[in-house]
């Protein structure tokens, strides 16, 4: 058993910024991580910047542009409060970053950085380190974790959030390198579980990111929110099956192409062409695959051929070296690419110390709802995961002193051990592979890039019966200790839970906005649809959908 | 067309077997597959029981290393060809067949004292001056993710009271030629037994990202 004052579940950034918070407060913290930080999560893979606009910002730059060009990103979904903290405080805490150690690249005189611009932002503003700024912020955060001696623990997978007269109080989690169980006493919880890329087949996300924090918190009565705004990136690999989803190419760098030639985004957006919306170029591929014009795999055609040799290898080197190890040459043929999941605006509801409903339980980075609205600005991820976990890491530390540990409910322990005895149970069941394939391949048909009530039904219809089958799970391999079928046998249950959250909201709000896109409502709808689908689960039962009033949080910058 | 492929991969299951073994499996070979995919393949359509471990699937997670044909890479990165052998990464504990045990290596780095050390850095309000000279070997040393290939090609005995291992000695080089840290962190390279490497290069030959190990321990040798 682990008894701490703050109990912190996940490894990427989020979770490190707010465990360097704590203990910067003197506060006993403790991390929990089902992967091994800096080689897990999605921080890991992040190849972009930080959004904040410091006393590097060009001339004609400010917060309040940032926090307009936050708004009109999110399609003014956004909680205002929450964005006002994300630009006024994401600029400290990126110099921070550099205090502890991390070094963001210089412009050319050395003295400043140099700034990444990318869609959506007025000026060039985000600080970033090649492309991997997301592997440097973990390696500063994390190297700073062990300075301060915040205990880390990895290969714990959490099956149970633990409440006590509906106040946090710990998490029951699983050893996957011992194979058995771990209670964790806590005073408070954060939750830094990031999204649930794969819920769906195609994503860009690495393969641990499973709903784990809305799943978790859903079962203690927290409220999720926004669930139907799941961003896609246009451009993923289609082949080979390991890489499919992750991204394939830039939008700046392409021509796209149907099956038949045509660079079919002249009939969707003839003006912007490739660098329309997002979420305008990702429908027009999955119309024109639909229509019968797409490629072999499902996808449509990346052109890259047109540009002068070397270019490509100059401008994305990481990329070409991909396309060569798949034996694919840009200059000479074209690429087949299709959508894919890359991020979810929604999560847990959550004030402005990233507390959710329950008391003592805080929700940060991705796995929390609000910052984004109904689609996320590039580069604001990073900085929300910075802020996010500064606010909680705080507030969570400045509660405890006036905490005791609360009592664990008696028959908790046993509850999660029989859901692990049961994937040993039966000799045939159906394999946790099998039944997370038919998951994603639903989600993915049905209530992916465009939805309809139709579709979403059939989709509801299909993770019904998932449901149904995960109590069937069955491990070819026989021990607790590693056994890899067995973890993503409990992710399962994660992204079941997840699923139905997303295909009830998507069903709830009839009209389109950013990241959703309904076909049987395809316009905007700002007289009904300035609000929040909050989804609960009480006792674990059945989902209970209601639809808020007006948007959350009010809050201005000047 | 599709062609068949012929994979031998390395078996163990301490709980079962006596000794390591290798499985051939078949799997439908096409142009453009990584070896992650022949892993996948297999664990998916004949044996999942198969273990391996990988998480991002694009050369970012450093945790899918494998020795491909007796050649330390990124299973990810690595593109198949028709026969393939797979054993796991050489100098590392098996757990069960391709997958390591990473806690030893973990525990090594975690002496390495790898952040930054430094007094007095509240007045700092604004971007620090680092001179485009200092800042290029820093930025090729923090791409290493840890794949532990190079310590894998090593012709060295890495371990405890050993060698520590290019790998170590890339992390340490971040630190080394960070301008702004202030620790004394010779005596690691003392204790890594720095003056060990020979320099062979196969580090460096294996690297998924072009770091350069030999030549890092080359600078920090300079730098003692």
């Amino acid at each position: 058993m682990l008894v701490t004052d703050v109990l912190i579940v996940g490894g990427g950034a989020a979770a490190a910024m707010a465990a360097y918070e704590v203990k910067k407060q003197n506060v006993d913290v403790v991390i929990v991580s089902k992967g091994i930080p800096q080689h897990s999560g999605a921080t890991v893979m992040a190849p972009g910047a930080i959004a904040g606009v410091g006393p590097w910002a060009v001339e004609g730059d400010s917060q309040e542009l940032h926090f307009q060009d936050t708004l009109k990103g999110g399609y003014d979904l956004n909680d205002k409060k929450l964005v006002e903290i994300l630009v006024k405080e994401s600029p400290d805490l990126i110099l921070e970053l550099e205090k502890i150690g991390a070094l963001w690249q210089r412009d050319e005189s050395g003295e400043n950085y140099a700034l990444r611009i990318d869609g959506g932002h007025s000026f060039a503003r985000c600080p970033f380190l090649e492309d991997r700024t997301g592997r440097e912020m973990l390696r500063a955060l994390f190297g700073e974790v062990a300075k301060l001696q915040v205990p880390v623990h990895a290969n714990i997978v959490v099956l149970k959030l633990l409440v006590s007269n509906g106040q946090a109080a710990g998490a029951i989690g699983f050893d996957i390198a011992k194979g058995s169980l771990l209670v964790i006493r806590a005073k408070t919880v954060i939750l830094a579980t990031g999204g649930a890329g794969n819920v769906y087949s195609h994503t860009s996300n690495p393969t641990d990111v499973t709903g784990d924090g809305f799943s978790l918190a859903l079962d203690v009565g927290a409220e999720l929110m926004d669930m139907e705004f799941v961003q896609f990136y246009p451009l993923g690999f289609v082949r080979p099956a390991s890489l499919q989803g992750t991204l394939g190419a830039l939008l700046y760098y392409v021509q796209l192409r149907n099956s038949k030639g045509e660079r079919f985004m002249s009939k969707y957006d003839a003006e912007r062409l490739e660098l329309s919306t997002r979420d305008r170029v990702a429908r027009a591929m999955i119309k024109e695959v639909e229509a019968g014009a797409g490629g072999p795999n499902g996808g449509v055609y990346a052109d890259m051929t047109y540009h002068p040799s070397g270019y490509l290898a100059r401008m994305q080197p990481g990329l070409v070296k991909t396309y060569s190890k798949i034996g694919i040459d840009p200059e000479k043929e074209w690429l087949e690419v299709a959508p894919t999941c890359h991020f979810f605006m929604g999560g847990l509801r959550v004030d402005t110390n990233w507390q959710t409903n329950v008391p003592g339980l805080y929700a940060i980075g991705e796995c929390a709802a609000g910052v984004h609205g109904a689609n996320r600005l590039s580069q604001n991820a990073l900085a929300e995961v910075l802020v996010s976990g500064a606010r909680a890491g705080r507030a969570a530390a400045a509660v405890v002193a006036d905490k005791s540990l609360l009592p664990v409910e008696a028959d908790a322990v046993q509850r999660v051990e029989n859901r692990l005895k049961s994937f040993f149970a039966a000799k045939r069941g159906i394999s946790p592979h099998q039944l997370r394939s038919r998951l994603q391949n639903a989600m993915w048909d049905y209530a992916g890039v465009i939805r309809s009530a139709e579709s979403l039904q059939k989709a509801l219809a299909e993770i019904e019966s998932v449901k149904s089958l995960l109590s069937r799970q069955t491990c070819g391999i026989r021990a607790y200790q590693y056994n890899q079928e067995l973890v993503e046998g409990i992710e399962n249950y994660f992204l079941a839970a997840t699923a139905e959250a997303i295909i009830q909201s998507a069903l709830q709000r009839e009209e389109s906005r950013g990241g959703h896109y309904r076909e049987d409502f395809p316009d905007r709808d700002d007289v009904n649809w300035l609000t929040h689908v909050i989804i609960k689960r009480p006792d674990g039962g059945v989902m209970n959908i209601a639809v808020t009033q007006q948007v959350s949080g009010t809050g201005r910058v000047q | 067309m599709m062609e068949q492929g012929k994979v031998k991969i390395f078996r163990f299951d301490p709980d079962k077997d006596k000794a390591p073994h290798y499985e051939t499996y078949s799997f439908p070979f096409e142009n453009g597959m990584t070896v992650l995919d022949v892993l996948l393949y297999v664990r998916n359509h004949t044996d999942s029981t198969l273990s391996f471990t990988y998480c991002c699937r694009n050369g970012h997670c450093g945790l899918c290393g494998v020795i491909a044909n007796k050649v330390p890479c990124l299973s990810c990165h690595e593109a198949a060809v028709q026969e393939l052998t797979i054993d796991p990464l050489d100098k590392q504990t098996v757990v069960r067949d391709l997958l390591i045990e990473q806690s030893i290596y973990t525990s090594r780095i975690g002496k390495l004292k790898l952040f930054m050390c430094r007094e007095k850095t509240d007045a700092l309000v604004r971007p620090e001056f680092i001179s485009t000279e200092s800042f290029e070997p820093i930025k090729i040393a923090s791409r290493c993710v840890e794949c532990k290939c190079c310590d894998a090609a090593c012709p060295l005995e890495i371990g405890e009271d050993k060698f520590l291992g290019p790998s170590g000695f890339v992390l340490l080089t971040r630190h080394f030629l960070d301008p702004r840290d202030e620790l004394d962190r010779n005596y690691l390279l003392k204790d890594g037994n720095i003056e060990h490497c020979i320099h062979c290069g196969r580090c460096t030959r294996v690297c998924p990202h072009n770091v350069d190990p030999e030549n890092m321990i080359s600078r920090l040798q300079a730098h003692r």
